[in-house]
């Protein structure tokens, strides 16, 4: 950093280009022109007054002498003569005064020390003023009484020279205390002028090169500069506002591309999950050995699963609805019993599947509502399903209505879930956030449920807020419906209902765990019938009990699992004795090539996609099974 | 006296290179006439004279200086005299050279008349004259007597003083 010190040169050049400069410039030049234009008007009037006084004093001075040397010319009285010219030593100016006869032969003289002699004879002498460089000649005649006696000469200085000098000598002072004033008075305006001129050029560069808005030029009491630099501030203003706005809405726009992005995977995700169980169901029925339970167990699981991707679907459509404002409200008389009792048989089967206790709390007070009764109830059904979703195995979930007046029903739904940090409940309504990290998507879910619900909320002019106690302490949803939306009756009763879900059980060598029930099941028929020994577990913990006790040859695994992820499973049943030549095989939904390459760093020996091809994975355990050769010979 | 010659310097010789001293006198005399004021009375006659005595020489010279010319606006007429009492009519007597005491006696005579009296002799204003010619450095001046000029109620310029050789006594 060192400062380089600028030459005279650059100092005047850059002087010469500010407003500091042209001001200087400016005043001087004025200045300059206005004494010189002045000086010359006074010095051209001064030489012309000068002239016309000087002729005419001379000529007054002539006529004096011709008087008085008229008497002496007349009776010849040269000393006379003489002592009247030298009266002329009085005037420093009269160089030379000279008295000719009429003969025109010098009579009588008076020259000035240093001073030339006049001519000797004037015979034709030329009357008038004659002025010849610095010297001005008279020649006046004598008369008396029309009589001519002779002549008279006078040489003076016309000192035109000097006093051009004096007078520019004057000037150049002048001047010279002209452009010193200036100096100082463009000083004295560089202050109010230029300084905030220059405060406010630093501040744009700063601005500039620094792309930092938020210096500010100072202020000024000047009215026109104050206008300027309040304008100039405004503007920066609005350019700091408008980058900060075009930032956040820059941030906003990419946060929702992601959470787009993340959204069509998941969706990908959570549209392919419920066809593998199906095509098992398909691939069952299609067998010739199918006894009747066998039959009617695929055909539950097909209608489970084409609900489930139905719901997903209608999810999915009603939220873009709402987004584009289409949605419109079927609003009709229904009591609040009815609308609960359809969410809950909605969410019941994910709720029973997981093995929660629901409880429903209702008024006592019969409550009729005056809303769109599909759209409450899918609302509620959302919380329900979430509810279920995000708490483990065996949890507890309430579902609250209560009254209260007068400003409406607030119906609750609280869990005993993972619950959700407090910096993230504000998100949670918002579109395609999901709470649970990507790793672990064993939930899975579109991640619109919330989002969905308080639209449809809102749109019966209600509210929607979350609250939790943190992780693993739960979450809480409040419905808030306005006194609008319902109207009050007698009678009715709360209504609990808690299900239970049985655990069905299978046999033989080829261990299965996924927390997909239904995929469970669906692939463990399948490869039963096919002549293994299947032990489909549904969960990390299952399948490592499972693992020890039968040490199975080959291991399915889904990859999102609760708990513990198929990766870390994976990774612990290498660690085993009885696993570590097993062979290993994920199955998921993900398919991705990053995804396979992460499986295959967990431990895995393939990884296969959902929904995998019975074939396909038949002739893989062949051929895995041989190349092991810790399997029963494939049928 | 006669032979001094004068650069002339006086106006109204024209053709005169060098002149007679007869000549410059009677010049001078003729110029006298502006620098003097006679007393009103003494010029209410039709003529101004200028009476010379006894000098034909240069009551000629007079006589062709002033043909022609006014004198307070009258004509000039120069009278050569002889006797004291042709002398009481004019403005001016000029006394030539001559005998000393018979001047004296003849401005005595004469009294206190206006009349200007020019002589040409050494003391001549001690005779009563009130102008005298004399020569400095061979050039012909004039003294003056405000005594006498007093005495005759004449008034003589101070430009005519200025240019006197002496001026005696006051006015």
């Amino acid at each position: 950093m060192s400062a380089r010190i600028p030459t005279w040169g650059e100092r005047l050049r850059r002087l010469r280009y500010s407003v500091r400069g042209k001001l200087i410039a400016v005043v001087v030049a004025t200045t300059i022109i206005a004494v010189l234009v002045a000086g010359v008007a006074m010095l051209s009037h001064d030489l012309t007054v000068y002239r016309k006084s000087w002729l005419s004093d001379l000529s007054t001075q002539a006529n004096i002498l011709a008087l008085s040397t008229a008497p002496a010319l007349l009776f010849n009285d040269r000393d006379t003569a003489t002592r009247n010219l030298s009266a002329l030593q009085a005037r420093p100016a009269v160089l030379v005064a000279a008295l000719y006869n009429r003969n025109g032969a010098l009579y009588a003289h008076y020259v000035r020390p240093g001073a030339t002699m006049p001519p000797a004879s004037l015979t034709r002498p030329a009357f008038g003023a004659h002025i010849e460089g610095e010297r001005i000649q008279l020649v006046q005649p004598i008369m008396r009484k029309g009589e001519w006696l002779g002549t008279i000469y006078l040489s003076a200085r016309y000192d035109v020279q000097g006093r051009i000098n004096a007078y520019f000598g004057i000037f150049g002072l002048v001047i010279l205390l002209s452009v010193l004033v200036a100096l100082v008075l463009s000083a004295v305006l560089q202050r109010v002028i230029t300084d905030p001129l220059d405060a406010m050029a630093n501040v744009a560069r700063q601005v500039v090169e620094k792309e930092d808005y938020t210096p500010r030029a100072q202020p000024s009491k000047d009215v026109e500069i104050g206008v300027v630099v309040a304008a100039f501030n405004r503007m920066l203003d609005e350019v700091q506002h408008r980058t900060l706005a075009l930032q956040q809405s820059q941030d906003a726009l990419r946060e929702a591309d992601r959470r787009k992005d993340e959204f069509l995977a998941t969706l990908a995700h959570e549209l392919r999950n419920p066809l593998a169980p199906i095509r098992h169901a398909v691939k069952l029925l299609e067998l010739p050995n199918v006894d009747e339970r066998q039959r009617q167990w695929g055909r539950d699981v097909i209608a489970r699963q084409v609900q489930r991707m139905a719901l997903l679907l209608d999810d999915l459509l009603e939220v873009s609805r709402i987004t584009r404002g289409r949605l419109e409200l079927k609003q009709s008389h229904v009591d609040l019993p009815s609308v609960v009792a359809a969410a809950v048989e909605t969410a019941r089967p994910l709720v029973e599947s997981k093995q929660h206790q629901l409880e429903i709390v209702l008024p006592r007070e019969p409550v009729e509502l005056d809303v769109d009764p599909l759209r409450i109830s899918q609302a509620l059904s959302n919380l329900l399903t979430n509810a279920a979703k995000y708490t483990d195995v065996g949890g507890r979930i309430t579902l609250t209505a209560e009254l209260d007046l007068p400003r409406g029903l607030a119906i609750t739904v609280a869990d005993t879930g993972i619950g959700v940090t407090p910096q993230n409940i504000p998100r949670l309504f918002e579109m395609f956030s999901q709470v649970e990290s990507p790793v672990d998507r064993a939930e899975g879910g579109l991640g619109i449920g919330l989002a969905l619900v308080k639209g449809l909320v809102e749109l019966h002019g209600g509210t929607v807020e979350a609250y939790s106690g943190g992780l693993g302490h739960g979450s809480r949803f409040t419905i808030r419906l306005p006194a609008s939306a319902f109207s009050k009756r007698q009678v009715g009763d709360p209504a609990s209902t808690i299900e239970q879900a049985p655990l069905p059980r299978h046999r033989s060598r080829i261990l299965l765990a996924d927390d997909n029930r239904d995929a469970v099941d669906s692939l463990a028929l399948v490869l039963n019938m096919a002549g293994y020994d299947v032990y489909p577990t549904h969960s990390g913990v299952e399948a490592l009990e499972v693992g020890a006790r039968v040490q199975p040859e080959v291991f399915i695994l889904d990859i999102g699992m609760p708990e513990i992820s198929g990766y870390e499973l994976a990774g612990r049943i290498r660690q085993q004795p009885w696993g570590r030549d097993a062979l290993l095989i994920a199955l998921t939904g993900w398919g991705q090539q990053e995804d396979k390459e992460r499986s295959r760093g967990a431990g895995f020996d393939h990884h296969l996609t959902k929904p995998v091809d019975p074939d396909q994975l038949d002739s893989l355990l062949r051929r895995g099974t041989v190349r092991t050769r810790a399997g029963p010979s494939p049928v | 006296m006669a032979g001094i010659l004068l650069m002339s310097g006086v106006a109204g010789l024209a053709c005169a290179q060098s002149v007679s001293e007869d000549s410059v006198k009677a010049a001078f005399v003729y110029r006298f006439t502006d620098y003097v004021d006679w007393p009103a009375p003494a010029l209410q006659r039709a003529v101004f004279t200028i009476a010379v005595l006894d000098d034909p020489q240069l009551t000629r010279e007079l006589e062709r200086i002033c043909a022609g010319h006014q004198v307070k606006g009258h004509p000039v007429r120069v009278k050569p005299i002889h006797r004291q009492k042709e002398a009481s009519d004019a403005q001016i007597v000029f006394l030539g050279a001559g005998d000393a005491d018979a001047h004296r006696r003849f401005i005595a005579a004469l009294g206190a008349h206006p009349i200007l009296i020019v002589t040409d002799e050494d003391h001549g204003l001690d005779a009563g004259s009130t102008i005298n010619f004399m020569l400095v450095d061979h050039r012909l001046r004039f003294e003056i007597s405000l005594t006498a000029a007093g005495r005759s109620g004449l008034k003589i310029s101070s430009e005519l003083l200025s240019v006197a050789a002496r001026v005696e006594g006051h006015s």
